[in-house]
């Protein structure tokens, strides 16, 4: 047994790194959100001018509101390739399915830029779309469409988070004892109206995780934008990141990024509520 | 073996208009069914029939095969050979929903999402059976048993044995013509699980539908069954009512599975009875030539004791070994005086004079040559 003296100094050793990298940054940084700026330099008093600037510039909200209708795009999209992949892999025989869901999840092991960089020449106007186009004679020449769009922000950003549906779903599926489809089955139910009435519903907490997952990757990701979406790429995390690179306002970024963690954390609280009233 | 004690009947009895919607009797046939996963014999190629009505019990230890059977004839597995017909129509093809029989299964598989009702009423749902004839249908299933006020209940609201049931109901409702149980009791603890089986066996008898029943419980295949299917390592060794199983085994498996029984090598004689260690006895031997190596089996309780014998009756000399006092029956052990090395299993019922006996006694062991089965040594 240890002594007490020693016991409490080796608990504040092991508080003070979260505390000292956690806990102080994000203390910080809400502070800097009431504070404001004069002449280029930050002056900690205490304002709410930088939330008020957020709400009564469409700048900001009208961007704001943009992204959360990108992300729910990007979350749709993923779901609806997402679950029938996880359905599939969940499907296969025993010794395929670890390898086909290593390799579904592979590029998730991937270097983000390397993967965007693989967008940009592919989207690109010598890219490998835009020339498969030309051969088979669909386009006469190569357009700078694909990249530097919306669509282009949305297709990148739903192949990049993929890997984050498929893996809660089918980790999801992977807890539904096989002795519920069998039984299912039993009663004389088909393959399609068992997946209806049996595993469909008792997936949805794996389906509601991985749309809160893709949702918050896409809601914060501000590379992929600025990579693939050009002048267009004009998202919510952009424009957060602008304050703090660009124009140096630190606390109206902050305030931006309260907002980002408000939202997030209300999702996953509501999640978290409507999961705790399931049976499962 | 021991009566189920009555009562554990706690139960109501169900009423008899319940019955008529639910279950069937279907007539059941297996004809050379194997299946093997690999090199590995699950289940070598086997044939029984089920008559309509009729509860067989599949009884083997862990790893026999049971489940393979069930698994064969509920169509979640594929045959490697052989055809299973129920009502003559063959159905060794026809995918799970598709067959006329339901599964209970072990770990229940109720739904976690759907209430009682909504599990009941599954069956009835996909069928898209009419709404009012479905509500009632599951009501009068739900009612057979004796959950008609835990309708709204989810599973996870319900005991073990209440899930049982609830799952009774489930495969009950869609009315098959032969009913699946993998070993349904063998979560419940003890006296949940007498109850259940009572209330299986009433269920069984009020509707009449073909159960094929599997447990590796052996007092609870010969309670439950019309006949046993006794299986070791993919194979049926016999299958018979439960009083011939018990009493009349015709393997060396079957013999020393179900519970104690007293196993001695011997030959057949000139001219009929067995030559036993114990000395000729004159026994049926089922046309068996003369020399052929077999074995005999005498249940312990078929053999009395006694202080002294009565002239005239044979019986043998032995000393007692052991004694074990079990309040209605006592179990004792003794050596015949001319062969102290092999030893004989006796349950007598505790009278009096039992209580005086001690170790070293002299006793007298008395049995009826009819009492003694049997069977050939070299496995058929
Ligand atoms: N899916 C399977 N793959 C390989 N072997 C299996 C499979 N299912 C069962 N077996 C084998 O078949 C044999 C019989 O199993 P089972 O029918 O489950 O026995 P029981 O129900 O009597 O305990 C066992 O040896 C088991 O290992
Ligand atoms: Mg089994």
């Amino acid at each position: 047994m240890m002594n007490p003296v020693s016991r409490i100094s080796l608990f504040v050793l092991v508080a003070l790194v979260p505390s000292v990298f956690v806990l102080l940054p994000t203390i910080a940084f809400v502070a800097n959100s009431f504070f404001a700026v004069e002449n280029g330099q930050i002056v900690p008093t205490f304002t709410l001018s930088n939330y008020a600037a957020f709400l009564q510039q469409p700048e900001y909200w009208g961007v704001f509101v943009n992204t959360l209708g990108l992300c729910l795009q990007v979350s749709i999209i993923c779901l609806v390739f997402g679950l029938p992949v996880a359905w599939f892999i969940w499907r296969l025989p025993e010794r395929n399915r670890y390898p086909m869901l290593f390799v579904v999840i592979l590029p998730l092991f991937m270097s983000y830029v390397v993967k965007l960089f693989a967008f940009r020449s592919i989207l690109g106007l010598n890219g490998f779309l835009n020339q498969l186009l030309v051969a088979s004679h669909l386009i006469d020449k190569p357009q700078m469409a694909f990249l530097f769009s919306r669509d282009a922000i949305v297709l990148t950003q739903a192949s990049m988070f993929f890997p984050y549906m498929v893996l809660p779903i089918f980790l999801n599926l992977e807890r539904i004892p096989h002795s519920l489809t069998q039984a299912s089955s039993d009663l004389g139910a088909s393959a399609g109206m068992t997946f209806r009435e049996v595993v469909l519903p008792l997936t949805m907490p794996g389906v509601v995780a991985g749309l809160v997952f893709v949702f918050i990757m896409s809601l914060g990701d501000y590379i992929t934008p600025q990579m693939v979406g050009g002048m267009m790429g004009h998202t919510f995390g952009r424009v957060v990141w602008s304050q703090f690179g660009v124009t140096f306002n630190w606390p109206l970024g902050a305030s931006f990024g309260v907002v980002l963690v408000l939202v997030c954390a209300a999702l996953v609280g509501a999640v978290g509520m409507t999961s705790r009233q399931q049976r499962i | 073996m021991d009566a189920l004690p009555e009562h554990m009947n706690i139960m109501a009895a169900p009423e008899p208009a319940v019955a008529e919607s639910l279950g069937g009797q279907g007539h059941l046939e297996l004809d050379q069914v194997s299946k093997s996963y690999g090199h590995e014999h699950a289940l070598l190629p086997t044939s029984f029939q089920v008559r309509n009505g009729e509860f067989v019990t599949i009884l083997g230890p862990s790893g026999s095969g049971k489940t393979t059977i069930l698994r064969l004839i509920g169509g979640f597995t594929q045959t490697s050979s052989g055809r299973i017909l129920v009502d003559g129509k063959d159905i060794t093809r026809l995918p799970p929903n598709r067959r006329p029989c339901n599964t209970v299964f072990q770990d229940y598989a109720l739904f976690p999402h759907k209430s009682a009702a909504g599990n009941v009423g599954y069956g009835l749902m996909v069928r898209k059976v009419a709404k009012a004839e479905a509500l009632r249908r599951v009501d009068e299933a739900l009612q057979l048993v004796g959950l008609e006020t835990m309708g709204q209940k989810f599973p996870s609201q319900l005991s073990g044995g209440q899930q049982q049931r609830v799952a009774l109901a489930r495969s009950l409702v869609c009315q098959p013509r032969v009913l699946l149980l993998d070993e349904p009791l063998s979560a419940l603890d003890a006296d949940m699980r007498r109850q259940m089986q009572q209330f299986l066996k009433r269920v069984q008898r009020e509707i009449q539908t073909t159960f094929v029943f599997v447990t590796h419980d052996q007092e609870e295949a010969i309670s439950l069954s019309d006949r046993i299917v006794v299986m070791s390592k993919g194979k049926v060794e016999q299958i018979a009512s439960p009083y011939e199983i018990y009493y009349r085994p015709e393997t060396h498996f079957v013999a020393t599975f179900l519970g104690d029984n007293n196993l001695m090598d011997g030959t057949v004689r000139d001219g009929g009875g067995v030559d036993l260690p114990i000395g000729p006895v004159a026994c049926a031997t089922d046309g068996r030539g003369k020399g052929e190596k077999v074995y005999a089996a005498i249940r312990p309780e078929r053999i009395g004791l006694a202080r002294t014998i009565e002239a005239g009756k044979t019986g043998i000399e032995c000393s007692v070994a052991e004694i074990g006092f079990a309040g209605a029956m006592t179990t004792v052990r003794v050596r015949p005086n001319s062969m102290p090395d092999l030893s004989l299993l006796v349950k007598v019922t505790s009278g009096r004079w039992i209580e005086d006996l001690t170790a070293g006694a002299s006793v007298f062991a008395t049995f009826d040559p009819a009492d003694i089965s049997v069977f050939s040594r070299t496995a058929p």
